[in-house]
């Protein structure tokens, strides 16, 4: 509550003087202990866990799991019943699957390294900052390189700390599978942020009443949950309005799909899909309402001159899906490929791609995006 | 075929690999560990370990090496887009539109994008450019060099002005040609003094009008500390050369009284002005800083 009062109490404040009254609610200055959105609903799913399953668990063992350190800044939540039966197990201590952890370790590197910053400091940064400096074009592609740059970050991230969790005998639950290539936006919330989406599909939209009461309660179910993961992601008018954008994206497309008969082309809904993301972002972004308008109003601006950073774009948006597309067939092709080299060879490589990883990033260290929710 | 990793090799695996990066990348490590941790790597590990990362990275240090000395073959062309400039600011002095430079650390990232936006609406042909840059200062030169980015983007781009807003990130001590300047000493005060005056002297020479903004009261006592001495440098620094000296501390709260987040409003109560960590700003704190600035440039153009 903490991060948001400060936000409802100017708010309120605000409110009541334009009325004529003067009511003044305290200022509180509290230190909020970092990661504290994650380990909350880590220690939600353990107090449904001991409730439902009447499990007995060591004080040590729930703190290991609350302080559990690669899934504390930014998940992915992993459930107090996967992680203790985890623990519990026999071979726990010992690193699962070193070869898929060196992947996950190193791709994460390059997606959160290379890729997102190399997409924020050249496409998204200055767009978002000053979008009335740009063109049509630049803004489009301010958009489109947000929405990459987003999933490299947050992905990046996840796929470091998940081979972090292998090496330590612990398997963290799938946070990503190719959200972008959704065919619709209930696809792409069973894509994105697994752990999040099941979390308030788990916590809010089914103690809501889920689709149990009929096609109209489970459309405002949905719509709260979307009203909540919006508000959950951060204080202040942007994140509220991503949420109800996506609320109303997932409810539109469920109204569509039942009412209407017409079946749109695959490709077709992927693309509606990504684009309508894509601009969901925006609001995400912005740092206000208003610069988040500005920004969607300079699409209408002149189209602006070709410069050779578009073509740059576009060729990494078309590698990005194909590599999606191939992502498990390269995932396999490469873990195997790991597996089977002798140490003499793996370390120097290793080495290079790590040397290759800093060359290619900027000064200093980035942060995550996602270490701020 | 190895497909026994162990987790004595996978430690000695990842051992090799960091340590191995760590070698070849130990003048950034260095500049970094300077800047951000105020530690310096170099005065504690001998010389020859840094061999290997500067031969790797020995072309962009020549590079720079070399226009230090002044032998990069196109220097002349800058040196007339210098005489050009002084020529043209000569004939009209504030006459014209302005082009402002935003220089800066992350509390001038804060500022920049609030009153750019503002500066837009009231100078719809103005020139405004952000190049602040987090993590800056004047006190890590090797990291970052604010009087030489100044000085090239101000010849290549024909700024008018330089809004400078920095210093947070810069009391601690100041390691230059294997000296070690001890943070608050008369020598560091002295060094720091001539990188000030080194920005300003430019720009008394190319006309260039400088808005020099101050800091805060601060949480953090270090930074407090050289806040306290930071503005008097750039106060008096400032009042020499004629320019501008915004005092944040009337707005954002004078650095000899006790720190506070809030700002007392008589109509909308305490109003929230300063981030957690006690040394950036919330919107509002930005705002107020912002408001100030664009007053004080409206007063020039």
């Amino acid at each position: 509550m903490t991060k948001y009062y400060e936000f409802f109490r100017e708010l309120l404040t605000q409110l009541l003087s334009q009325m004529g009254l003067q009511f003044f609610l305290p200022a509180i200055d509290i230190l909020v202990p970092v990661g504290i959105s994650f380990f909350t609903f880590q220690a939600i799913t353990y107090l449904f866990w001991e409730y439902q399953a009447k499990v007995k668990v060591s004080f040590l063992d729930l703190l290991l799991y609350l302080s559990f350190w690669p899934t504390l800044f930014a998940g992915p939540i992993i459930r107090a019943k996967d992680f203790h039966e985890q623990l519990y197990s026999q071979n726990f201590g010992k690193p699962i699957e070193a070869p898929k952890a060196i992947y996950f370790i190193f791709l994460g590197l390059i997606q959160k390294m290379v890729f997102a910053t190399w997409l924020a400091n050249h496409y998204v940064d200055a767009v978002f900052k000053y979008p009335e400096e740009f063109f049509a074009v630049d803004t489009l592609h301010g958009v489109l390189a947000y929405t990459l740059q987003i999933f490299f970050d947050f992905s990046g991230y996840t796929l470091i700390v998940t081979g972090f969790g292998l090496l330590l005998g612990f398997r963290l639950p799938l946070n990503f599978a190719q959200p972008y290539l959704s065919h619709n936006l209930r696809e792409f919330w069973q894509r994105w942020h697994i752990s999040l989406s099941s979390f308030i599909r788990d916590f809010i939209y089914i103690p809501l009443g889920g689709n149990r009461r009929g096609f109209f309660w489970s459309q405002v179910n949905i719509f709260i949950a979307m009203l909540i993961s919006g508000i959950w992601h951060g204080v202040g008018l942007g994140f509220l309005l991503w949420g109800v954008i996506h609320a109303v994206g997932l409810v539109g497309s469920n109204l569509l799909s039942r009412y209407v008969p017409l079946r749109l082309p695959v490709f077709c809904g992927q693309v509606l899909t990504f684009l309508f993301v894509a601009f969901a972002w925006v609001f995400f972004k912005s740092s206000s309402t208003a610069n988040a308008l500005s920004l969607l109003e300079r699409l209408g601006a002149p189209l602006g001159d070709f410069n050779l950073s578009w073509l740059y774009l576009w060729v990494f948006t078309l590698l990005f899906f194909l590599f999606s597309k191939y992502a498990n067939w390269f995932e396999n092709q490469l873990v195997s490929w790991i597996s089977r080299l002798y140490l003499w060879v793996l370390v120097p490589l290793l080495c290079l791609v790590g040397y290759l990883i800093i060359e290619l990033s900027p000064e200093g260290i980035p942060s995550f995006i996602y270490y701020q929710f | 075929m190895n497909n026994n990793f162990s987790p004595l090799r996978l430690f000695i695996l990842f051992l090799i690999v960091i340590l191995t990066n760590s070698i070849l990348w130990l003048d950034s490590l260095d500049n970094y560990f300077n800047n951000q941790k105020h530690v310096l790597i170099s005065s504690v590990v001998p010389d020859w370990f840094f061999t290997p990362s500067q031969r790797l990275h020995f072309k962009t240090q020549s590079a720079d090496l070399l226009n230090k000395m002044g032998v990069v073959p196109n220097k002349s062309k800058p040196l007339d887009q210098a005489v050009e400039y002084v020529l043209k600011i000569e004939k009209t002095p504030f006459s014209s539109t302005p082009k402002v430079l935003f220089a800066g650390d992350s509390l001038m990232q804060g500022v920049a994008p609030i009153a750019i936006a503002d500066l837009k609406k009231i100078y719809p042909n103005g020139k405004f450019v952000d190049l602040s840059q987090q993590s800056t200062g004047l006190t890590v030169r090797r990291y970052f060099d604010w009087p030489k980015k100044i000085q090239e983007e101000s010849l290549r781009q024909g700024f008018n002005v330089v809004i400078i807003f920095l210093g947070a990130n810069d009391p601690w001590d100041i390691y230059e040609n294997k000296k070690h300047f001890v943070f608050p000493s008369n020598e560091w005060q002295e060094l720091y003094r001539e990188r000030v005056n080194e920005v300003l002297l430019f720009a008394k020479e190319h006309q260039i009008h400088v808005i020099w903004v101050g800091l805060p009261n601060m949480e953090v006592e270090r930074v407090r500390s050289g806040a306290l001495l930071q503005n008097s440098v750039f106060q008096s620094e400032t009042q020499k050369y004629g320019f501008d000296y915004i005092s944040t501390e009337e707005i954002l709260g004078a650095l000899d009284a006790p720190f506070t987040k809030y700002l007392q409003d008589p109509v909308k109560g305490s109003i929230l002005i300063r981030a957690n960590d006690g040394i950036h700003f919330t919107p509002n704190g930005y705002r107020l800083v912002s408001n100030q600035l664009i007053k004080t440039l409206r007063e020039k153009f």
